[in-house]
């Protein structure tokens, strides 16, 4: 069985953190060597600091959020869910991974949980609030367009993995499901995507 | 062999431009005052108990008590194998790049796809599981109440997808495996839950 996931990741890495694509075009990681300071004093009870830490790691956060969501209003609920979840464990956070990989583990929780939430009360997305990040430039667009249109799961683990570079096994872990079943979403996510960008190329 | 490298050609370029698309982005408002206005609330009780996840390992979260564990896996490795064994059986019997199956409705003469689920009789398996499980909803407690019947429509939207794959696209080998690990995995949820119901009416009986 191939896996093209477009950063190569290694299925046998452990999933501490994501895998960064060899490619100068990707942004640059938080700076997180700055951070452990920062994360100290919050612990203790400084917001100031946690403040500090949410300046240096938001737009990373939001953005997952964003494409998982596919909705700006709903993103931001779940960013400000997950910084308060995050400042009421950060006591339990001991920096087995990084703290954007853990920030993320956290986010991709709080869009879980609401999509639960939806399932339980019925209630369906209006297809108008569907967006993707609106910063995308050119063919961006259309890709971001297409990946905000997969389905939930299959959009969820496209995202993970062919966005932000996670090998399959650590976005397993975060949506709670088995390393195949990831694989399976990822490749009919690609295969959809391919359909739908394809025929424009 | 031309389309199959046009094809590959453009699902690299997805797959390449996928990944250097910017993970970060700025929210459009300053998010910090609502979330500063709130760092200093009490968790509420139901909130602190429906999220556990944050900084529980996910495997640890399993419904199941560990004596039930064995069974549900059993049960998920005997779907496995039956499976496996379906898919060796079809890949002998047909090419891989045939549609995957099809039977005559009776009296019309008319092609229809058959689901997987049916050809190797799991669906007559998911629903007796699901009507046991559905009559032992009422002795669970609330809490473990709400995690059932949310796995549950879990479980219902993958399956509807997946029947939506296959009714739609002729599947491949390597699509077949796909799919077919990921109903195991929903298969093995069922049974999870099931359990949890059969563990429930013991407790009750006791």
């Amino acid at each position: 069985m191939t896996d093209n996931s477009p950063s190569s990741p290694d299925i046998g890495t452990p999933a501490t953190a994501p895998v960064e694509p060899a490619s100068s075009a990707m942004p640059q990681a938080p700076a997180e060597d700055t951070l452990p300071r920062e994360l100290a004093a919050a612990r203790n009870g400084d917001e100031r600091a946690f403040e500090r830490i949410y300046r240096q790691t938001v737009d990373a956060v939001y953005g997952l959020c964003l494409r998982l969501t596919a909705n700006p209003t709903l993103a931001e609920d779940c960013v400000q869910q997950t910084y308060l979840q995050a400042w009421r464990n950060l006591r339990r956070f001991r920096g087995d991974s990084a703290l954007s990989t853990w920030l993320h583990r956290i986010a991709v929780n709080e869009v879980r949980g609401h999509f639960r939430k939806e399932a339980r009360h019925d209630v369906d997305a209006t297809e108008d609030e569907v967006a993707g990040p609106a910063a995308a430039a050119g063919s961006d667009i259309d890709l971001e367009r297409a990946i905000a249109d997969l389905p939930e799961r299959g959009r969820a683990v496209f995202v993970l993995v062919g966005v932000y570079g996670y090998p399959h096994e650590e976005a397993a872990r975060m949506l709670d499901m088995a390393v195949g079943t990831s694989k399976a979403h990822f490749h009919q996510a690609r295969r959809r995507l391919q359909q739908r960008l394809g025929s424009s190329r | 062999m031309t389309n199959d490298r046009t094809d590959h050609s453009v699902n690299q370029a997805v797959l390449e431009q996928a990944g250097q698309l910017p993970r970060a982005v700025t929210p459009d408002r300053d998010l910090w005052p609502g979330i500063a206005g709130r760092l200093g609330e009490q968790l509420p009780a139901e909130e602190a108990t429906a999220n556990p996840a944050v900084v529980t390992p996910i495997h640890s979260q399993r419904l199941l008590p560990e004596r039930w564990q064995a069974p549900a896996l059993a049960a998920s490795l005997l779907v496995a194998l039956l499976l496996g064994y379906w898919i060796g059986r079809e890949g002998t019997d047909a090419p891989s790049s045939a549609p995957m199956v099809t039977e005559t409705t009776p009296g019309t003469g008319e092609l229809r796809p058959v689901s997987l689920v049916e050809e190797v009789g799991l669906l007559e398996a998911r629903n007796a599981m699901a009507a046991e499980i559905e009559a032992g909803l009422d002795r669970l407690p609330a809490d473990a109440r709400i995690v059932v019947i949310d796995n549950l429509t879990a479980i219902n939207k993958a399956l509807d997808q997946i029947d939506a794959v296959l009714e739609q696209a002729p599947a491949t080998g390597l699509d077949r495996q796909l799919l077919i690990s990921m109903y195991t995995d929903q298969l093995a949820r069922l049974s999870s839950v099931q359990a949890l119901v059969m563990n429930s009416n013991q407790e009750i009986l006791l």
